[in-house]
């Protein structure tokens, strides 16, 4: 097993973080910088504040910084590092102590397709030294020995002939295969990932390097120093088999293409797209996943990135069904120069509850399941605002008594309590969004219009049924106190009017269409 | 032989006649346009409405339009029949371009909110279009909109995109509309009538045109929203009394 494992430190800043420990404030980790003035794990704040000349830094002072240790977010932040690590190798996991800083990767049969160890290590670290992450690479047959190269290689392997070394300030360390053995022996036990207790007891025995071990009694090794000395040993050096526990890949399922020929046609476009859409739906169908937003993005020349998205009303993984919603997009899709590339990933996933069957359906369930492939049609065109579904809301203000839900891209639990369909008060079909006024006469103050102006025409009330008096609560801000009638023209034709009270204005609110 | 045969046409069941008729059926099919036979019939539940349609209902996979003046109770109409047509499965599709359907009416009228799915779109273009895909959509019963105006062109395609499917269109449209040219299965004409009582209000129906055939004829009709669910009882011509049958 050829690995590598990779330690973050800061050569140029003294930082220092403290943790709280038995109520003192301690160093939990420092810089090479502040370990070169004398600062160590474990003195109290105060101690290296002495050491570094200050009391306190102040907070414009750059000279050194304090912050608090936060493991939880190394932690996050060495999985994020090692999510894009998977670049260089298929199984990538944090280091096994207790608080990692480093990652493995199991490297096995993959250097030859980046031309060697030597050229691997090179692309690992310059995408690290660019974003200003110092890092040191060891390489080596087991875990525990690239784990060690990483760390103590330069101080071992000064002595030891075994390790190639390419100038002198390159932080990589490659042990050549075979050859775990002899670069070990050189190093300090403290390379071994040992407690502090065992390193104790050898320190009292005088053991200093890894190779004075061997001249130790093995047998004795387990009663002495309990199993980790053992263990810790022969993972190293490779008489036990170490597993590395792999990171999760996070679900992508993203696809690109680059066109040598950059083009504005929209039929290629098109082509491309449906070929992309393909592979990521494919992707995702593998996963048990469906898609529920789909991101993509057309790279112009010179004129930038045009980016695209569609949402879906219930997942899907049907190639065809996400092709269809993303050409519709793409027709209105304005591109600003010719096309050099193409993105497509699913952004959001859901599990396929069912899988995509559109196979051997039954009539009736098919014109069920149909109907959300007409919703993200409508809505990847209209917007996903544009289509809607209707709950019923037990609210006396008709303006308060339903409510519109986008279906795409919406939790579709929005199972209220909703008033019985018999109970529902006689309403009109069409509400105007906005009241028309109207000039109305009354024959009481209280009464029913005798007769009103609409739309120019004078409308004889020959019927009328109310009031319905409708108050909303002073809560609601702008309060409505509104008398409301149903009335029937001498024609016949039925309206919903209300008179204001506040003001006795009356309005037309609705037609019984 | 021959005297078998015969007395098989002679009683009117035999083997040609049966091939006759179904030559009749293939050749109305055709004059039909392209769509298939057996289309089912969404009945309005009122048999005189029912009979004044050359189909002796409204079939699904057309358009059925609906001239009247705003208040008259076309939309009531065609939402008793969304929900007669939503009654075997599939969705309600209300495109709403004026923002004005307010769907509690639609549920006071019987449909369930669940099957209810209403567009919104901005603009005249958007709204043809989405009533368009909702009538070649598989999963819709019945599609609703209200079309002002809707040239000739327009009017082909969502015609040609109703037969795709088995989706009834109800186009709800102004009485000025009734100049212009259709390519909707059914013509009705609704003029609202005085009525008696609150939850009774009366309607004349107008056949103006049928694609089927050159049948025309008038029917009035009560809603009985009293009922549940709300529905159509045929008023008897001239009768001085409204004439109300016993529920089903």
């Amino acid at each position: 097993m050829r690995l590598h494992g990779r330690r973050i430190d800061l050569s140029q800043e003294i930082v220092v973080l403290h943790e709280t420990y038995r109520g003192s404030r301690r160093v939990a980790a420092c810089s090479l910088a502040a370990r070169g003035r004398g600062v160590a794990v474990g003195m109290t704040v105060s101690e290296a504040a002495t050491i570094l000349g200050e009391r306190e830094p102040a907070p414009k002072n750059q000279r050194w910084r304090l912050a608090a240790h936060d493991p939880l977010a190394d932690r996050q932040a060495l999985e994020r590092l090692g999510v894009w690590c998977h670049r260089f190798s298929p199984l990538v996991g944090l280091d096994g102590t207790a608080e990692p800083d480093g990652l493995l990767a199991d490297v096995t049969g993959v250097a030859r397709f980046f031309g060697g160890e030597e050229v691997l290590a090179d692309r690992i670290l310059g995408p690290f030294t660019r974003r200003g992450i110092p890092v040191r690479i060891g390489l080596a047959d087991t875990v525990g020995a690239a784990w060690a190269a990483a760390r103590y290689f330069e101080s071992g392997g000064r002595d030891g002939e075994s390790g190639k070394r390419k100038g002198e300030g390159r932080p990589v360390a490659i042990i050549p295969p075979g050859q775990t053995g002899a670069a070990l022996d050189p190093m300090p036990l403290e390379a071994l990932r040992l407690s502090a207790g065992v390193l104790d007891l050898l320190e009292q025995l005088g053991v200093r390097r890894i190779g004075e071990l061997a001249l130790l009694p093995r047998a004795d090794f387990n009663a002495r120093f309990g199993p980790e000395l053992l263990q810790a040993w022969d993972r190293a050096t490779g008489r036990l088999d170490e597993p590395i526990s792999a990171l999760p890949l996070p679900w992508r399922f993203e696809a690109e293409q680059f066109f040598e020929f950059p083009t504005d046609r929209r039929l290629a476009l098109e082509a491309a797209l449906e070929q992309l859409v393909g592979r990521v739906a494919g992707m995702a169908a593998l996963a048990g996943r469906g898609a529920l937003r789909i991101d993509g993005c057309f790279d112009c020349q010179n004129a930038g990135r045009v980016r695209f998205n569609v949402g879906l009303f219930r997942p899907t993984a049907s190639a065809g069904h996400l092709f269809a919603l993303l050409r519709m997009r793409l027709q209105r899709l304005a591109l600003p120069g010719k096309v050099e590339m193409v993105r497509v990933e699913i952004t959001e996933t859901a599990r396929l509850e069912n899988g995509q069957a559109e196979l051997f359906q039954t009539a009736a369930s098919e014109r069920e399941e149909r109907l959300p492939e007409l919703v993200d049609r409508l809505a990847s065109r209209l917007g996903r605002g544009a289509i809607l579904g209707v709950s019923l809301r037990a609210e006396a203000q008709p303006e308060l008594a339903y409510d519109y839900a986008p279906l795409v891209g919406a939790n579709r639990a929005r199972r209220g309590s909703r008033p019985a369909t018999r109970d529902l008060p006689p309403r009109p079909l069409r509400l105007l969004p906005h009241p028309i006024e109207l000039q109305a006469a009354a024959v009481m103050p209280d009464g029913p219009p005798l007769d009103f102006l609409l739309w120019g025409d004078r409308q004889r009330v020959a019927k009328a049924w109310g009031p319905e008096r409708i108050e909303t609560g002073w809560w609601r801000g702008s309060p409505a106190l509104r008398d409301y009638y149903r009335v029937e023209t001498i024609a016949g034709n039925r309206f919903w009017l209300f008179r204001r009270r506040t003001d006795g204005q009356w309005f037309l609110h609705g037609l019984f269409g | 032989m021959d005297k078998q045969r015969a007395k098989a046409m002679g009683r009117g069941g035999g083997r040609w006649p049966a091939l006759v008729e179904n030559l009749r059926r293939r050749i109305a099919e055709i004059e039909d346009g392209r769509r298939p036979a057996g289309c089912a019939v969404v009945s309005s539940g009122c048999a005189a409405l029912d009979r004044l349609l050359p189909s002796g209902g409204f079939r699904r996979g057309s358009l059925v339009e609906w001239l009247s003046r705003a208040g008259a109770g076309a939309e009531t109409l065609a939402m008793i029949l969304a929900r007669k047509a939503c009654q075997q499965g599939g969705a309600l599709v209300v495109i709403d371009r004026r923002g004005e359907f307010y769907p509690p009416a639609a549920v006071r009228l019987g449909i369930e909110p669940a099957r209810l799915l209403v567009v919104q779109p901005s603009g005249g273009a958007d709204e043809l279009w989405a009533l368009d895909q909702s009538l070649r959509a598989s999963g819709v019963a019945a599609a609703m909109a209200w079309l002002e105006r809707l040239g000739s062109h327009d009017f082909r395609r969502l015609q040609l995109a109703a037969e795709s499917r088995r989706v009834l269109g109800l186009l709800i449209r102004p009485g000025q509309a009734r100049s212009e040219p259709s390519w909707a299965d059914v013509r009705l004409q609704v003029e609202p009538l005085p009525s008696a009582s609150a939850a009774g209000r009366r309607v004349r129906i107008d056949l103006l045109r049928s694609r089927r055939g050159i049948a025309r004829g008038t029917v009035e009709l009560e809603i009985n929203e009293q009922a549940h669910p709300v529905h159509l009882v045929a008023r008897l011509a001239g009768a001085a009394a409204p004439a109300r049958a016993a529920r089903a």
